[in-house]
This record gives C-alpha cells, structure tokens and sequence, in this order.
C-alpha cells in the first residue's frame, strides 16, 4: 500500500487521503496500548481524536453524541488493540473502529427513525453558515440517510476522505469486491435519490459546474 | 468530464462541513477515557447480558412502535388566503402588504409576514420541518406527546415541542431572532456549543456570520420596527439589523439569555456596571444613561475599548447617534490599530449610509484595516450597494464582479448578479 510521508496524520487539513504510518513508533504506542497504560491511552486519544470526530461526524451527518461517539472508539480501540498484529495498521484500525462504531450508530438512528423516536437530523454547529449551502448539506444527508449503513461508510471513506479502494475495503472490514458493490449500490441509489430530490439535484449541478 | 453524483457529493461535504475535530474540553474528555477504561473491565460481563436484552427490547419495541407508526400517514398542510393545498418544497413568498399562513391539519400553524420566504421541506405523522429563508413568521405547534416540529433558518435549527414563538431570520446579517411566547423551543446552530432552550417571555438573538454571539433581552423588545423597510440595498428588512449586532467584542458568551421578572425590571446582572455586560444583556437605555451621569466626555477618555464599543451599540439601538458616533471615533483615536477601532469604522458607515459617499469611506477603511475580519462580507457588499446608490455605476459593477468572485454565495451574492446582468 502506498502511505503520504505526512508526519503527523492530522496535518491534513480535513482529508484523510490515505493513511500514512506516523512518524513516532508506533510499536511503542501498542505495547503500550496493551498494558492499557494511562500514558499510552492519553497519547493514542491526543494523536488520533481529530481523525475519530471527522470521520464521525462525516459518517452520520451530525455532531449528536459525538464526545460519547468517540469515546466508545477509544475504548473499543484499546481492548481489541492486543488483536493486531501490525503497528503500522493502527491507524487503519481505528478507522475501522469508528466506521463500525458509526454503522451501528446509523441503524440504531434508523430504526428509531423508522418509528418517530429519531428526530430530524441536522449537522448542528457543523452546519455551514451560508443558508444556501446549509440547505443542500441538509439535503445531501437526507440523501445519504436513504443508503444502506455499509454503503454510506464505503463512500465517506472513498469519496470524502479520499481513500484509494484498497483502503476504502480495508476500512469497512471487507473484500475489495464487496466494497465496490457497496459503492456501485451507493452510487445508483444515490443517483436515483438526487434525480426526485430537484433540491439536492441543484445543489449537485451546481458544484459540478465549478469543477 | 462528467463526474458521479457520489463524487460531487464528497467534495460538497469536505468542503463544507466544518468538523469540530476537537472537544471543546479535551484534557478532561481524556482523563475521562482513561478513568472508563480502568472501571470498565470488571463491567465487561454485565455489559454482555445488558446487550443481550437491549438487543430484544431493541427488537420487540421498535416492532411495536413500527405498527403504531405506520398507521398513520403524515400532515397535510394549505397556504395562503385560499387556502391552497401545499406542495413539499414549494416556495412561500406573501407579497408586500399581505400575511399568509401554512396551516397544518395538525392544527399547527405558520403565519408569514409580508416578503418572507419559507418552504415546508419535510411532513411527518407527528410534525414536519419548515425552511424559513428569509423573514419573519409567527409559529404556533399544537403540542402532543410525540411532536417532531422543527424549523430551519439558514444555518439554524429551531426545535420544537408545542409552543408560540416568533421567528426572523435575515440572511443578509445571517441574524436569528427567537421571541417565545408560551412553551420552550430549542435553537441549535453554528457557534452555539450546546442547543440553547428558550422559554416563554424570552428572546433570542444570534449572529452566525461572525465569531461573536449576541444576547438575548427580554421579549418586549421584539417589536419590529416599520421603518426598517426601504433599507439603503433595497432589500427587505424583516429584522431590526441594528439591535440584531452583536457587541464587537471577542468575550462574548454564544446565545445568553435574560428573563424578565414579572414587574417588567431586569432580574440578571442589574447592578454591574460593566457597560459591555449591561449591553450583553440588552440593558441599552442603562448604558446611555451611566454615561451620561459619568458625563460623556469623561467617559470617551477613561472607558475602555470593550465599554466604549458597547456604549457605541447601546446609543445607536436607542437612537442617540451623536452619543454613538463620538463612541466609535473615541475607539478609533484612544485604541488605533486595534480590532475594536476597524469594527468601529464598519459600524460609523452603517450609521451614515444616509450619505453613502461617507459611508464607503468608512467601509473601506475596515476592510483595509481588517481584511479578514468578521463583518468583511458585509461591508463589502454595502459599499457596493452604495456606490450604486451614488450613481457611480462603473465602480459599483467593479465592486459586484469582485464581491461574487471573493463571495460567490455571500450575503449580497444575489444582489451582486443583478448588478452585474443589470449593467
């Protein structure tokens, strides 16, 4: 896998793009990480928070229960963490905590969605400023609620934080070809969401025409 | 190149969506980490037989509530004096002189005021979401046990339960009002940490476009004055811009509220003296009125930059401009280079847009002194308006071509396209 000489993973300013080795040892981080030192925990929450929160709340389209969202990664991080083999992969490994942590957390929001227990979503104090803009992120996620949990992990990974397909599979726990159906599904779902929805179908028009 | 939907999708979203990529209190997040991992492990097998049963009861209530649910449908809803059945994402625009109302067959109702736009984006069973664009509306939700009521304003989510309230949000300033009349709501929205409840007799006022936070004063200040119509940019006004500003002051908490107690007098933080605290809690007149037992002219020499700016807001939302100016211009002389000196250029050419010539001044000056500043938008866009106004119309195009091209989808983005198609 090719890995950005990034040496610090939260360098880069909103994208994951890939997931590059860091640059201090990691093989003392997971040792440490083992034994569930203090030392090691505290070092793990302030190298990799930034990167829990984003993906978080990229995933679920809002910041509802995010410090809880991101705890439970962590811990779920710590004790599975003795399971790993590579240290190297510890921060593909997160990811894949927290797309589990935020698939789970989406068909819980679905089901209670389904019968009126969820309130409307919104991004909450993510939400752009720009009324226009705030109306079609509303939108896009109103989209996105519509695909199944794992589709909208495959394209959060590959299509928002930039990961080539090898890392898009590797994140959600999958094959190679079961994400690129994921992301074929996701992608003509969401094709066929946008064409009854003239809203979002503007807001899309739109960008595709600054690129 | 014809990029997938999916594709423009990401980018809309990294793009746009700001990330709060830390807790605000992150040593203690941590600490708390750390402290849930040492008790945790003995809970590990409680958790297991607590997940065995949540993962029933997650079975049979939601199949239950499922069966409850799907024997309803959602509202309906009709607009207008005719009372026109309503259309999911239809625009709602009364004309000048005339209240329309969206009345849902819950019995819940939305009046707009004259040029308000708004939108029913969503129906539920139980609620449904209305996109206030710009304006003012008065909201009144039939309350019932299961109510999901919600009304969108630009960037801001307004939650509610069963209540009265009035709502005005102006998308130039990106400034919501709240004013509850019976019930709570509860407004969330960029620079507003945690959802801020606001009960009955209180009053909301938030800025979004800018890093500080109004207050909230009491609900007897929610009038809307008339004459707000025919502002010099010719758009609608729908709110009091001037008592919508914030204090230009970086110490300001996002979204305070203050009750008022039953006999009409200010219950919090009467006594301070501080007159950027009086001025955050609404107490404008106090304001006013400490100075000039002070004596003005002792004042402007021995107030500080926070007070002085808030004496500078506090006279100009009660209407004593020469109080207002000489607080500004004392910023300006006593804190040059300051923050506080260019916020005060921005607010010395609102205050005399009635002489645009002298109002561009005033807004060029802030932009040169605070290129990146928090009101860049808008005195951008209003020297634009007023080189129109002047007549200057080769300036004015000039202004409007770099305003799109440095805020495509700016406050004055529209106003801008007119100009430059107009000219």
């Amino acid at each position: 896998m090719q890995r950005a000489t990034t040496p610090q993973p939260d360098s880069l300013p909103g994208r994951l793009l890939m997931l590059p080795a860091s640059a201090t040892p990691e093989r003392a981080l997971l040792d440490g990480l083992i034994a569930q030192h203090p030392n090691a925990v505290a070092a793990l929450y302030d190298r990799y928070v930034g990167l829990v929160r984003r993906v978080l709340v990229r995933t679920l389209g809002n910041d509802r229960d995010l410090d809880d969202l991101t705890q439970d990664v962590f811990i779920t991080v710590v004790r599975r963490c003795p399971t790993l083999r590579d240290p190297d992969a510890l921060r593909s490994f997160i990811v894949s905590v927290v797309l589990r942590i935020a698939r789970n957390e989406l068909r819980k929001r679905a089901i209670r969605r389904l019968v009126g227990l969820e309130e409307t979503s919104g991004l909450g104090a993510s939400m752009p400023h720009d009324a226009a803009v705030a109306q079609g992120i509303r939108h896009l996620y109103s989209a996105l609620d519509r695909l199944d949990a794992n589709s909208r992990a495959a394209f959060i990974l590959r299509h928002v934080e930039g990961c080539n397909l090898a890392e898009t599979a590797a994140g959600c726990g999958c094959s190679l070809a079961t994400v690129k159906r994921w992301l074929a599904r996701a992608e003509k779902r969401f094709a066929a969401l946008a064409r009854g929805d003239h809203v979002l179908r503007e807001f899309l028009d739109s960008a595709r025409e600054q690129s | 190149m014809t990029w997938p939907d999916l594709q423009i999708a990401g980018r809309l979203l990294r793009e746009h969506v700001a990330v709060p990529e830390r807790p605000a209190s992150a040593v203690t997040a941590r600490a708390a980490l750390i402290e849930r991992l040492t008790r945790s492990r003995a809970r590990v097998h409680t958790w297991r037989v607590a997940s065995v049963l949540a993962a029933a009861l997650a079975i049979a209530v939601p199949l239950g509530w499922l069966l409850h649910a799907s024997s309803r449908g959602s509202i309906s809803f009709k607009v207008g004096p005719e009372g026109r059945a309503g259309q999911l994402g239809a625009y709602v625009s009364p004309p000048a002189g005339a209240h329309w109302d969206i009345a849902f067959s819950d019995g819940s109702r939305v009046a707009l005021q004259p040029l308000s736009h708004a939108r029913v984006t969503r129906t539920m069973p139980n609620g449904a979401e209305v996109l206030l664009e710009n304006g003012q509306a008065r909201v009144d939700v039939v309350h019932r046990p299961t109510t999901s009521w919600s009304v969108v304003a630009g960037p801001y989510t307004v939650r509610v339960t069963g209540t009265s309230f009035d709502l005005s949000f102006d998308a130039r300033t990106q400034t919501l009002e709240v004013t509850v009349h019976a019930g709570a709501v509860r407004v969330e929205g960029p620079g507003i940490d945690s959802p801020v409840e606001i009960r009955g007799a209180q009053q909301f006022v938030h800025h979004a476009g800018s890093p500080e936070a109004s207050s909230v004063a009491d609900a007897r200040r929610a009038s809307v004055s008339p004459t707000d119509v025919g502002k010099p940019d010719g758009h609608p006004a729908n709110a009091e811009p001037d008592t919508a500003d914030p204090p230009e002051s970086s110490e300001v908490p996002a979204g305070r509220l203050l009750t008022p107690d039953p006999n009409g007098r200010r219950t919090a933080a009467a006594q301070e003296t501080s007159w950027a605290e009086l001025s955050r809690q609404g107490s404008y007149g106090a304001v006013v009125a400490q100075a000039e037992k002070r004596g003005l002219s002792q004042a402007l020499k021995s107030a500080s930059a926070n007070d002085l700016m808030a004496l500078g807001h506090a006279a100009r939302f009660v209407g004593r401009k020469d109080m207002a100016s000489s607080a500004y211009l004392a910023v300006r002389s006593r804190f040059t280079s300051s923050a506080d000196a260019a916020a005060a250029a921005f607010f010395l050419g609102r205050m005399l847009e009635s002489s645009p010539a002298q109002a561009v001044i005033w807004y060029e000056r802030y932009v040169a002194e605070a290129p990146s500043g928090a009101w860049i938008p808008e005195a951008l866009g209003r020297r634009m308006v007023l080189l129109r106004k002047s007549g200057d119309e080769k300036a004015a195009l000039e202004a409007a071509r770099a305003y799109l091209v440095r805020f495509p989808r700016g406050p004055y983005a529209g106003v801008a396209r007119e100009m430059t198609a107009e000219f």
